[in-house]
């Protein structure tokens, strides 16, 4: 496994700096909130228990990014969704939003739509709830969306909405008539061409239609620009795509990660840090203004199968691998811009009740606007010391500076 | 505009056509034909659950689509996908345009060319013009 572990590392290690940063620029406008399965295997994540989400293609999170000063941070993560890097021939807005067309269920897409792998990075600076002092923690991870399940009504209104906003698509495109003048001469001499037999027509002809090609294109080009106008301003489609980000009614989610400790930053010294596999099952959908659908309540369960490895002897340095089960849950309540959530995890150690540890954590996350996220978390992480668990900090979700990240005392 | 071309024998055989779209996008497909006589038929067929899709449908009789050219125009809005998706969107769009009633064992499918491609300036909408020519062999 530990073999496994570091190819998989340096592959990814090499992926990332040569073939991502070359293909999308490593701007900071790619941070988001490390919440990826590799940050919540060591319990670093602002919520352990995350609602899902679609992917992004490519993220790139970093946290205290000046905290050494060196050229590559200890602290970073990327997360990659192979979905978008593939070409689908049968990819639907129906398996993407998980709609019943009415011959396929499409509760299972999101296996594949929604898979990431993930890589973290991360220097404990202090002993802080399972992290050690001075150690660098390397994690991979994998996440997916197992089912996702709408109710009947909610997949009645997503097919309206399709039909609707399509519907929208085709009368506000703008067909014109030059359009239409120059496909009939464009038709008119293409015949004439396929009979003419003179040099100097034949040329004319080509002539002719060129210049017509030329003008076909400058409409196509501008025509997406023109759509997207209307389409944005046209209240039937704006309010159609809000009923498409209705929640689904239920969703359940796995993750798999797997950690090793590295400490002093010396790679010979590394060792197995922890591995585990978890699922989440999230129900909710419960819109109090189904007019508006700016508030839901979500309620997430969650259960987590934990390989750790414990240090037990601090005098000796002796670890112990111990198999451990996180039980818990998270309540989400979310009105427009603001979002509220506790979780909670119980975590119990088979054969030894004295590891057995909780954490509770509260969050609060405000959006600013599209760009700009105001969280802030409050609580008690796993273990027994330094076990006060905060984060505060402006998250800029595609902005331009690294999100305030770190545990207090 | 590059135009693909489809031979038809011209006579009273029905020309059928079908249009696979695969995007997670929201898409929507029609078809127009335009003929020598600068007539332009809009609307021939055209999709209509947001997937862009156009299943078999016929487009006329063989005898009366000599030289007309065929315009699959579909366009795809990506308002539902995280931004940062766009692009690749794009990139990986698949369209395949089936032509049946013509001539036999003609190359098939015609497919959605770079050239073919067009987005707005934010990346959120593609539209895709997809031009074929019916001649008579």
């Amino acid at each position: 496994m530990k073999r496994i572990f570091q190819v998989i590392l340096l592959t990814s290690m090499i992926l990332l700096f040569f073939k991502n940063i070359t293909a999308q620029e490593l701007s900071l406008e790619n941070l988001k909130t490390p919440n990826s399965p590799g940050f919540q295997i060591l319990d670093i994540s602002p919520s352990s228990i995350e609602r899902p989400t679609n992917p992004k293609a490519f993220a790139l999170s970093m946290f205290n990014l000046t905290s050494n000063g060196t050229a590559i941070p200890k602290n970073f993560a990327f997360e990659l969704s192979p979905y978008w890097y593939t070409k689908p021939s049968n990819a639907s807005v129906f398996k993407y939003l998980n709609i019943n067309d009415g011959k396929h269920h499409n509760m299972f897409t999101g296996i594949f739509n929604k898979l990431s792998v993930s890589m973290v990075s991360a220097y404990s600076d202090s002993t802080s709830g399972s992290l050690l002092k001075n150690n660098n923690y390397i994690a991979l991870g994998a996440r997916t969306n197992l089912i996702t399940v709408r109710s009947k009504k909610q997949n009645s209104d997503l097919k309206e909405a399709l039909t609707i906003i399509s519907e929208r698509i085709s009368n506000l495109k703008d067909n014109t008539d030059e359009k239409d003048k120059l496909k009939g001469l464009f038709t008119r001499y293409s015949l004439l061409l396929r009979s003419e037999k003179n040099i100097d027509s034949i040329i004319m002809l080509k002539t002719k239609m060129n210049l017509i090609t030329i003008e076909i294109d400058k409409l196509n080009k501008i025509g997406p620009n023109e759509l997207e106008k209307k389409l944005d301003s046209d209240e039937v489609t704006v309010e159609q795509l809000k009923k498409l980000s209705a929640i689904p009614l239920f969703q359940l989610d796995a993750a798999y990660a797997y950690s090793e400790a590295i400490p002093g930053n010396v790679f010979a010294n590394k060792r197995f840090n922890r591995s585990g596999f978890w699922v989440n099952m999230t129900l909710s959908g419960f819109s109090f203004s189904e007019t508006k659908l700016e508030n839901n309540i979500a309620i997430t369960a969650s259960a987590r199968f934990l390989n750790d490895n414990i240090l037990t002897d601090t005098l000796n340095n002796i670890f112990q691998r111990k198999n451990s089960v996180d039980i818990g849950g998270r309540l989400e309540y979310s009105i427009q811009a603001f979002s509220l959530s506790v979780e909670y995890l119980k975590r119990k150690y088979s054969g030894n009740s004295s590891l057995n540890t909780e954490r509770t954590v509260g969050m609060l996350q405000y959006k600013i606007n599209d760009k700009l996220y105001l969280t802030g978390t409050y609580g008690k992480n796993f273990g027994k010391f330094n076990n006060l668990f905060t984060t505060m900090g402006i998250n800029w979700g595609f902005g331009k500076s690294a999100m305030g990240f770190g545990n207090s005392d | 505009m590059e135009a693909n071309e489809y031979f038809i024998d011209g006579n009273e055989n029905e020309i059928f056509i079908t249009v696979n779209v695969s995007t997670p996008g929201i898409a929507s497909s029609k078809i127009s034909l335009t003929f020598p006589t600068l007539v332009t038929i809009k609307n021939k067929a055209k999709s209509k659950d947001g997937t862009g899709v156009i299943s078999r449908t016929s487009i006329g009789k063989g005898e009366n689509l000599v030289d007309c050219l065929i315009e699959i125009e579909t366009d795809i809005l990506l308002n539902l996908i995280p931004k940062e998706n766009w692009d690749n969107c794009y990139k990986n769009l698949v369209i395949t345009y089936y032509l049946e009633g013509g001539v036999d064992n003609q190359s098939q499918p015609f497919i959605c060319e770079e050239s073919n491609k067009n987005k707005s300036d934010s990346g959120k909408t593609i539209s895709v013009n997809k031009y074929i020519f019916l001649i008579k062999k």
